[in-house]
C-alpha cells in the first residue's frame, strides 16, 4: 500500500534525473529498500513523500556521479540533439501524447542540461544550490539550463502554452 | 545594446515561466509493473540480523534497559567483591591461618598489591596523577583522530575513486 502510493513519484524522479528507465527502476528499488529500513518512522510521518523524493534525487545524483568523468567529457562537446520539429507537425496530438512528447524530449536532453533543469523546475532548487550539489560553476548551471529550455522550446509550442508559435 | 540584453533577459524569463508551467503539469510516469515484485524479492533475500547482532541503538528498549542495569550491577559487585577479598585475604595472610596453598598464594598477592598501592600513593603527588590522566586523554584523542584520518583517506577516497 505504502509503495503503491509513492512508486510513480519515485520512479518519475529517478527517471527524469537519470534519463534511463532501467537505471531509474534500479534506483527506485534502492529507494524503497531504504524506506523499508526506516519504515517505523515513515509510516507515521506526514513528510514520507518528501523523504522518498529526496532519497530518490540523491541516489540518482550518486548514479550520475559514477559517470561524472564521462559526463564532463561529453558536456564539453555534446550538443543539443537537433531533432527538427516543424511548427505544426504534432499539433494534432492529444494532450496525453503531447505530454509524452515533452517527457521524451526532456529525457533526450544531454545529462549536463537535463539534470540542472530537472532540479530547478521539478525540485524547486535554486541555481546556487544546484551548482553546489553538482560541483559546477553557477555560470555553467545557468547556461546549461538556458540551453535545455531552448531545446524544449518547440515542445512548448506544441503544448500551446503562451502561444509562442 | 542595453535594450538587446534586456530583451534577452525578458525572453529568458518568459521561457522559464512557460517551461515551468509545462513541466508542472506533467503527471508522474507510471512505474514499471515489475518494480513492486523486484523490491519484495530484494527484501525477501535480505537475511535479517537478530537484534543482538545489530547496533545497540536498534536493540529493543527492554533489552537496552536490562543490559544497562546488568552491567551496572556487575561493575558494583565486582568492585565490592574485590574490596572484600582484598580485606579478608590480606588479614588471613597476615594471621598465617590459611589452610590451603591457593589461599596462601592469593593472600600474598593481595598483600603485595596493597603494599604497592600504598607506596605509589605516597610517592605520587596528585598533580602527577592529573598529568598522567591528561596525557592519557591526549593520547586517546590522538588515536581517535588518526583513526578518522585513516578512514577518510583510505576508505572514503577509495569509495570516491570507485564512484568516479
Amino acid at each position: 500500500m505504502f509503495m503503491r502510493a509513492y512508486q510513480n513519484m519515485v520512479f518519475s524522479t529517478a527517471s527524469r534525473l537519470a534519463g534511463n528507465d532501467a537505471q531509474a527502476e534500479d534506483i527506485a528499488q534502492e529507494v524503497f529498500i531504504k524506506a523499508y529500513e526506516n519504515f517505523e518512522h515513515l509510516r507515521v510521518s506526514a513528510t514520507a513523500g518528501g523523504w522518498l523524493k529526496t532519497v530518490a534525487t540523491n541516489l540518482s545524483l550518486n548514479y550520475l556521479t559514477r559517470y561524472r568523468k564521462r559526463w564532463r567529457l561529453f558536456s564539453e562537446s555534446e550538443s543539443v540533439p537537433d531533432v527538427p520539429l516543424p511548427d505544426n507537425a504534432l499539433d494534432s496530438l492529444s494532450d496525453e501524447e503531447q505530454r509524452t512528447a515533452l517527457e521524451d524530449a526532456l529525457r533526450r536532453l544531454p545529462a549536463h542540461q537535463r539534470v540542472p533543469l530537472v532540479l530547478y523546475h521539478f525540485e524547486d532548487q535554486s541555481y546556487e544550490d544546484i551548482a553546489a550539489k553538482l560541483d559546477i560553476s553557477l555560470a555553467k548551471v545557468k547556461t546549461d539550463i538556458r540551453r535545455g529550455r531552448a531545446a524544449l522550446a518547440p515542445m512548448l509550442r506544441l503544448r500551446g502554452i503562451g502561444g509562442a508559435s | 545594446m542595453t535594450h538587446e540584453i534586456d530583451q534577452d533577459e525578458s525572453l529568458d524569463r518568459e521561457m522559464e515561466a512557460r517551461l515551468g508551467q509545462a513541466l508542472r503539469t506533467l503527471p508522474d510516469r507510471r512505474a514499471p509493473a515489475t518494480l513492486e515484485s523486484r523490491v519484495l524479492d530484494a527484501l525477501a533475500h535480505r537475511v535479517p540480523l537478530p537484534w543482538w547482532r545489530r547496533s545497540f541503538g536498534e536493540w529493543p528498549a527492554v533489552a537496552r534497559v536490562a543490559f544497562g542495569v546488568t552491567s551496572t550491577v556487575m561493575v558494583v559487585l565486582t568492585v565490592l567483591a574485590a574490596a572484600a577479598a582484598n580485606a579478608n585475604l590480606g588479614s588471613l595472610g597476615a594471621s598465617r591461618a590459611l589452610s590451603t596453598p591457593v589461599l596462601h598464594d592469593a593472600s600474598v598477592f593481595f598483600a603485595i598489591t596493597r603494599t604497592l598501592s600504598v607506596s605509589l600513593t605516597s610517592i605520587l603527588s596528585s598533580s602527577w596523577v592529573l598529568g598522567c590522566l591528561i596525557a592519557s586523554a591526549a593520547l586517546y584523542a590522538a588515536l581517535f583522530g588518526l583513526a578518522i584520518a585513516g578512514y577518510r583517506t583510505l576508505y572514503l577516497n577509495a569509495d570516491h575513486e570507485v564512484r568516479s
